[in-house]
């Protein structure tokens, strides 16, 4: 052995003398970080879920037990607003995904011109949805909207769109199929480009009509890569507040008052902060347990 | 060639910089001299304002407050909204990051006056070191002076921009008719009703949506001689027949003379419709009527005439006030540099400009009675006209409580179920009751 030269301890030692607490050491950062943007806030809002805190009231919040979440149980308007926003999502995911789909089948196929029209496509994704809320909130007004004038060329009367309570949560859900068909196309589009070739060879030998190739071969090898837009477009969907906000308020009346739109009127508009954060518990629970839910799911469809 | 003026680059220079200096003197907005506004030099502050029209017209203008105050001016543009949170969590921390800030006076007004989150004014106000003389707080009139002060005479805020319901209507047709003009609410409907020609024109535009509805309805409350509280401010009025005769009206209105889909609208939408001919009557707050006498937008230019609100044999014609006023941060560092602030953009040359180049409808009574601001304003005479008279007769278009935004949220959802045929007493009874002990929060705080 030359002078000098000295022995790495062996492993074991090194776990058990100083590496150990290195390697403690190294991830602690990481730790203290999440802790802070994570787990903080989350615990802050449960601490204030169980008070009565106000903006501008004066002294410190009383505390108040379960009181938010009794009232929260209570109130029609939330509890209405709880189905109106599993509708919207439904729409705001079924509409992207059969069309995004559809449009990923057309898109995959070489064409002339299908590259540019592909990035066309694509631009409702790219555009700012307060833009996006404002232009549509011109095109949907009942005398002045182009979308009326439109219909009246093909001899259908004006339609209120977003200006009556029936017609309303459709509209904005209308809104957000343009907006996000694009972002599922992309993902079943990369989906379709890495399928295999053979299970389509085999098809054609045995002689499937393009409808049968579409539906027993295509949808299946794909299932896995909707169902992967499908969840993230229901998480999204879920959350939709911009849009809505911009557009109508929540209204007419409370008919597109989603859960999103709620929580920020109680939040930033009444200032009722305890019991908003009570809101943002249960809402926050909703879409853990249906993320979970998607996520079986996907896990389930996977390939094997 | 002879006779010939060949001025040298050093002369062009002189004469371009005496022009510019020049031109700075003669800015309609300088103040009188007779007053030290460089008391406060090398001071910084921190102003946070929405993003309006005459804001916009401010903002150019801080480079000459800081050349005649040696103050440096961070100024903040927030969208409303936006900057009534910020404000709402920047006091609740009483954080001194803002000196000087816009307030909605109809919102903030009691909740920001009970938490102590506005700089009590008057001890600035009669200080002659910090005020100028020519200052003139009276200058602002009933309206300004009415949302400027809490009710035990203190200052809380300077007044700029006032919202201002009033009547705005298509004339030609009125003269078609033979109608007069409108002064109570009752000629109101009957213009309503002769006037209402679908498609082709609706008699009567409104705004529909939530929370925007409120002061439509509550100034044809106060027009029938109701309000929405009490003189003490401590019993909401609500119920009382005017209340209730007013929502009915408004209800009838609504669904059966304005274009379809109002129950969804906010101005924005009225003012299109009104702006391309579809509406005859419409009452509402008078600064929308900025693009009816534009050429480029307007299918009405020089057609439409313009009044205070409709009254009553209990309310002569009035002016329905929202306010936005300039505050001071009671946790802020620099009040003096800050009030100086205040003080310039409150001054009448300051409000003369933003009034006649952005729009503003401010509250000096003086400016309005100016030929110069006749001449200088983009808007007709009848217009101007129309503003100082609803002036003189102002008239909260909201009420002075702690929770306007929920109360403009539980009234304005029952509006909206009115529009659609509910019954209007059952409605306000109910959401009274709802908004009841909110009221009575607000109350003890």
């Amino acid at each position: 052995m030359a002078v000098g030269a000295r022995t790495l301890p062996s492993p074991r030692r090194a776990r058990r003398g100083l590496g150990r607490h290195v390697y403690t050491l190294m991830i602690l950062p990481a730790v203290v970080t999440i802790l802070l943007i994570i787990a903080y806030p989350l615990v802050y809002t449960l601490w204030m879920a169980v008070h009565e805190y106000s903006m501008g009231a004066a002294g410190p919040p009383p505390f108040i037990g379960l009181a938010n979440y009794r009232q929260l149980l209570a109130n029609q308007r939330f509890l209405e607003a709880i189905p109106r926003t599993f509708l919207f999502t439904a729409i705001g995911v079924l509409g992207p995904t059969v069309l995004g789909t559809v449009a990923a089948l057309v898109f995959a196929r070489p064409f002339p011109g299908r590259g540019l029209l592909r990035t066309v496509f694509s631009l409702p994704m790219m555009a700012t949805p307060v833009s996006v809320a404002l232009i549509w909130q011109m095109m949907f007004h009942p005398q002045l909207g182009i979308l009326n004038y439109l219909l009246s060329l093909v001899g259908i009367g004006p339609q209120p769109w977003i200006f009556s309570r029936t017609s309303a949560l459709p509209s904005l859900a209308l809104v957000e199929t343009w907006q996000w068909t694009p972002f599922v196309m992309l993902i079943v589009l990369g989906g379709l480009a890495a399928l295999p070739t053979e299970p389509y060879e085999a098809a054609r030998i045995d002689g499937a009509s393009r409808w049968q190739v579409i539906r027993y071969v295509t949808i299946p090898l794909v299932w896995p890569y909707i169902m992967v837009a499908i969840i993230l477009r229901a998480i999204d969907a879920l959350k939709t507040f911009d849009i809505i906000y911009v557009m109508t308020q929540g209204g007419p009346g409370t008919a597109s008052e989603t859960l999103n739109i709620f929580l920020y009127l109680q939040a930033f508009a009444f200032f009722n902060i305890g019991f908003a954060s009570a809101v943002v518990v249960v809402y926050f629970l909703i879409l853990m347990v249906m993320s979970v839910g998607l996520m079986i799911t996907r896990q389930k469809t996977s390939w094997q | 060639m002879q006779g010939s003026y060949a001025p040298s680059r050093r002369q062009v220079l002189g004469m371009g910089l005496g022009l510019a200096a020049g031109s700075l003197a003669r800015r309609p907005w300088a103040q009188a001299a007779n007053f030290d506004w460089m008391q406060q030099k090398g001071k910084s502050i921190v102003v946070t304002a929405p993003l309006s029209p005459y804001y916009t017209v401010l903002q150019k203008m801080i480079p000459d407050f800081t050349k005649l105050t040696g103050i440096q001016v961070e100024y903040q543009v927030v969208p409303e909204q936006q900057l009534r949170q910020k404000l709402t969590i920047e006091m609740t921390a009483k954080s001194p990051g803002i000196d000087v800030f816009a307030s909605s006076m109809h919102v903030e007004k009691i909740l920001f006056s009970a938490a102590g989150w506005y700089e009590p004014l008057n001890k600035y106000l009669d200080n002659p070191n910090l005020t100028p003389p020519d200052y003139n707080w009276k200058d602002f009139g009933p309206a300004g002076t009415y949302w400027g002060l809490k009710g035990d005479g203190t200052i809380v805020a300077i007044p700029m921009g006032v919202g201002l319901g009033a009547y705005m209507y298509r004339k030609d047709l009125y003269a078609e008719k033979g109608l007069k003009p409108t002064s109570t609410v009752d000629e109101l409907i009957a213009a309503v009703k002769a006037l209402h020609k679908p498609p082709a024109v609706y008699g009567y535009a409104g705004r529909g949506l939530k929370n925007a509805n409120i002061p439509v309805w509550g100034c044809l409350t106060i027009a029938l001689g109701g309000d929405y509280l009490d003189k003490t401010k401590t019993q909401l009025m609500t119920t009382t027949p005017e209340a209730v005769e007013a929502a009915k009206i408004y209800a009838d209105l609504m669904r059966n003379f304005a274009p379809t889909g109002s129950i969804g609208f906010n101005w924005m939408e009225a003012q299109g419709a009104f702006t391309q001919g579809l509406v005859a009557c419409w009452p509402d707050s008078i600064q929308f009527a900025a693009p009816f006498e534009d050429p480029t937008k307007s299918k009405v230019v020089g057609k439409v005439g313009y009044a205070p609100h409709p009254g009553s044999a209990k309310m002569k014609p009035f002016g329905g006030t929202a306010m936005d006023a300039i505050a001071l941060n009671p946790f802020g560092k620099n009040k003096e540099a800050s009030w100086l602030f205040a003080t310039w953009v409150s001054s009448r040359p300051v409000h003369f400009h933003m009034m006649s180049e952005g729009a503003m409808i401010g509250t000096r009574t003086s400016i309005y009675a100016d030929p110069e601001f006749v001449k200088a304003h983009k808007m007709p005479k009848a217009w101007i006209d129309a503003v100082a008279e609803a002036l003189k007769n102002p008239r909260p278009q909201l009420p002075e409580l702690r929770d306007v935004s929920l109360f403009r949220d539980t009234f304005g959802v029952a509006l909206t179920k009115m529009i659609e045929g509910g019954d209007p007493k059952t409605l306000l009874e109910a959401a009274t009751k709802e908004f009841e002990p909110t009221f009575q929060k607000g109350l003890k705080s």
